[in-house]
């Protein structure tokens, strides 16, 4: 089920699969800015409470933008409502004492010499290795339900590029198929992953934007990474 | 985590790759290359059966042309369709490219039709395909042309994968002559990608290797002037195009092209063709982070000099001209590495002579450099009279010329890389040891 395609009434479930997969991006995001993991893993877990509570997914419109963007405005909003929200609490009242600057603080933070990648690019990085490894498992599960685990163990090298799969003929020695066996379970294989691709980021990406370039920039993202 | 405590490199793109990767221990940036690479063959596939709207049958074309035999539907290109046919009064067969007014979309289309008839009239050279005749019917532009009768480029890399250097040099060779021809008469071509780049085999048999191919005369020839540009009309093309409007094929676009109102320039042309050598020798698109070919193909590191100066970013960074390209290509062609047994008989020689020299004294004794290897033949270091320059020559040094460098008082052969400043990085290439190193422009010479 798409995470964006999802109604009031299959919202929970929805969000049980949102959770489910990009819980990491959110919690390395979060990480990123928080010291203690155990503060991180605190807030990852408040802030998809809140998104039940607020019921979020119902303002989620493929025609308002990319679902991943929407998802990093929710959490900003998040943390800088939770920071003024500890520091209130500290002194005691509601009322606004000082005047923090979050998005200042988060700028400062990106500057610092030891933190060469941003949070932003940390959860766009995440993002793409959280939807590819979706995507690779569905197509596991699949080859699974079908009887047919030891064809995708074997033959997922030659999901990745050619320099590093072994010779056709390796494959079929051990999985007892003919080389041109193999060479058309290579194809379909490739193609069925690439569906899986196309049909994950399409269901995170606005309307009408173009799936070329979603995945282009996923591919960019993933680059920022050294 | 960004940084897994334990994560190795892909070998293909070095991508940190954690030993528990969530994506199965499959690299995610070679897993959605591979998925685009996927699509980009999908998209080639489909755009090779997608039918022309209405195409007319031969029939119907040749009773509009009465000096033509139109015998069958070919291709299918970007800016029209194709047929052979056969000239009744010369019987030679010929290509016929058409494109029927009803079905234009695009207004601007018959003028760069029409572009390409008199472009290509007024080319004669043996790597780029010939035009015959152009002319108009009430229904149709149309273009004659020579038939040629081997594949594309892009289906000899479909049947072979990776081309051997041999034989992706000698393509680049002939397309940068095309090239130079060209640019002199100041066209640019502007769609230069496997698919325009024919094999030629001439009267041959045309499902012959490419060894054969070469070997029997067969010529590379570049086609499909659909979109080339005329310098020497610029008022005129800027109509037809409109100056942010994009042409190419993406890959093969230059970076500069890409850019709202930049005009295109010769050196958007040697970009593409280095894109095509580049995905001749690796069998893929030099597309972010990409590896050197010499990484990935058996190939020496001056031909990654010669390919990443065509890729620059900056044009004016790469070859002045096509004819500089060609010179390059035509160099790394000649260049033939000395067979094993006889370089190892030569450093023999060398050894023996260095410690007779050694042993009975010499009146220049040397010092081999303490932070430099043993270069040995056949770059063997040459003692030079001359003295490091600041030759004017100097300011035009490319990557791949072959220069000396020097190195404490002794002269080495080693091959540019890349220049920055006064800087130059060269690569020295020896026996046992290959590397690069950064030197003052002040210790190199031709």
């Amino acid at each position: 089920m798409s995470a964006v395609a999802a109604d009031g009434q299959t919202s929970a479930r929805a969000l049980d699969e949102l959770c489910g997969i990009y819980w990491y991006p959110i919690y390395a995001f979060i990480r990123r800015q928080t010291p203690s993991p155990d503060d991180a893993a605190d807030l990852t877990q408040a802030f998809f409470t809140q998104f039940i509570e607020r019921d979020c997914l119902a303002n989620v419109a493929p025609e308002k933008g990319r679902f991943r963007s929407f998802l990093l405005v929710c959490l900003r909003r998040f943390l800088a409502n939770q920071h003024r929200q500890d520091h209130a609490a500290k002194r005691g009242g509601g009322h606004k004492t000082l005047s923090l600057d979050f998005a200042f603080a988060e700028q400062r933070y990106c500057r610092e010499p030891s933190h060469s990648i941003t949070p932003e690019k940390i959860y766009q990085h995440d993002w793409a290795v959280a939807l590819l490894a979706r995507a690779l498992r569905q197509v596991s599960d699949e080859f699974a339900a079908r009887g047919r685990q030891q064809i995708f163990d074997t033959l997922k090298i030659y999901l990745g590029p050619d320099e590093t799969a072994p010779a056709y003929a390796q494959a079929a020695a051990a999985l007892g198929m003919s080389e041109t066996a193999v060479k058309v379970a290579v194809h379909r294989l490739r193609d069925r992953y690439r569906q899986a691709i196309e049909q994950e980021a399409a269901n995170t990406m606005e309307q009408d934007a173009s799936l070329e370039e979603e995945l282009h920039i996923l591919l960019e993202s993933l680059a920022a990474v050294k | 985590m960004i940084s897994p405590p334990q994560h190795h490199p892909c070998p293909r793109c070095g991508y940190p790759l954690a030993a528990d990767s969530i994506t199965m221990g499959l690299c995610p940036r070679c897993l959605l290359t591979r998925v685009l690479d996927v699509r980009k063959n999908m998209q080639m596939q489909l755009d090779r059966i997608r039918p022309w709207p209405d195409a007319p049958s031969p029939q119907v074309l040749q009773a509009a042309m009465p000096g033509l035999e139109v015998l069958e539907l070919i291709a299918r290109g970007g800016m029209g369709l194709i047929y052979r046919a056969r000239q009744k009064d010369l019987q030679r067969d010929v290509a016929l490219k058409i494109l029927p007014i009803d079905a234009l979309q695009d207004a601007t289309i018959p003028a760069r039709f029409q572009t390409e008839a008199r472009i290509l009239a007024g080319l004669n050279h043996p790597n780029i395909v010939r035009a015959i005749e152009a002319g108009q019917t009430p229904d149709w532009l149309y273009l004659v042309m020579e038939l040629v009768h081997g594949p594309s480029l892009r289906e000899v890399m479909k049947r072979e994968g990776k081309l051997h250097p041999r034989h992706a040099l000698t393509i680049a060779a002939q397309i940068s002559s095309a090239l130079t021809y060209a640019h002199a008469r100041q066209i640019i071509h502007r769609d230069i990608k496997p698919e325009n780049i024919l094999l030629d085999p001439g009267d041959r048999p045309t499902d012959a290797d490419l060894d054969a191919f070469f070997a029997s005369g067969g010529r590379v020839r570049l086609a499909d002037f659909g979109i080339a540009k005329s310098l020497h009309h610029p008022v005129q093309d800027m109509t037809l195009t409109g100056p942010d409007q994009l042409f190419g094929t993406a890959d093969y676009i230059a970076p500069e092209c890409r850019q709202a109102g930049h005009a295109p320039s010769p050196a958007s042309d040697l970009y593409a063709l280095g894109v095509v050598l580049y995905e001749m020798l690796t069998g893929r698109i030099p597309a972010g982070h990409f590896p050197l070919p010499s990484r990935v193909a058996p190939v020496s590191r001056k031909l990654d000099a010669i390919i990443l100066c065509c890729l620059a970013a900056d044009p004016s960074e790469r070859y002045a001209s096509a004819d500089q390209l060609h010179h390059q290509i035509t160099k790394a062609l000649a260049h033939r590495p000395a067979p094993r047994v006889l370089l190892l008989g030569t450093l023999a020689l060398l050894a023996v002579a260095a410690w007779v020299v050694t042993f009975f004294g010499s009146s220049h004794p040397r010092t081999a450099p303490t932070t430099l290897p043993v270069i040995s033949a056949p770059s063997a270091p040459q003692p030079k009279e001359e003295s490091p320059t600041t030759h004017p020559s100097m300011f035009v040094l490319m990557p791949g010329d072959t220069v000396h460098v020097k190195w404490g008082d002794q002269w080495y052969d080693a091959t540019v890389v890349r220049r920055e400043g006064r800087r130059v990085l060269v690569h020295f290439d020896g026996w046992s040891n290959s590397f690069d190193q950064w030197v003052g422009s002040d210790r190199v010479k031709w």
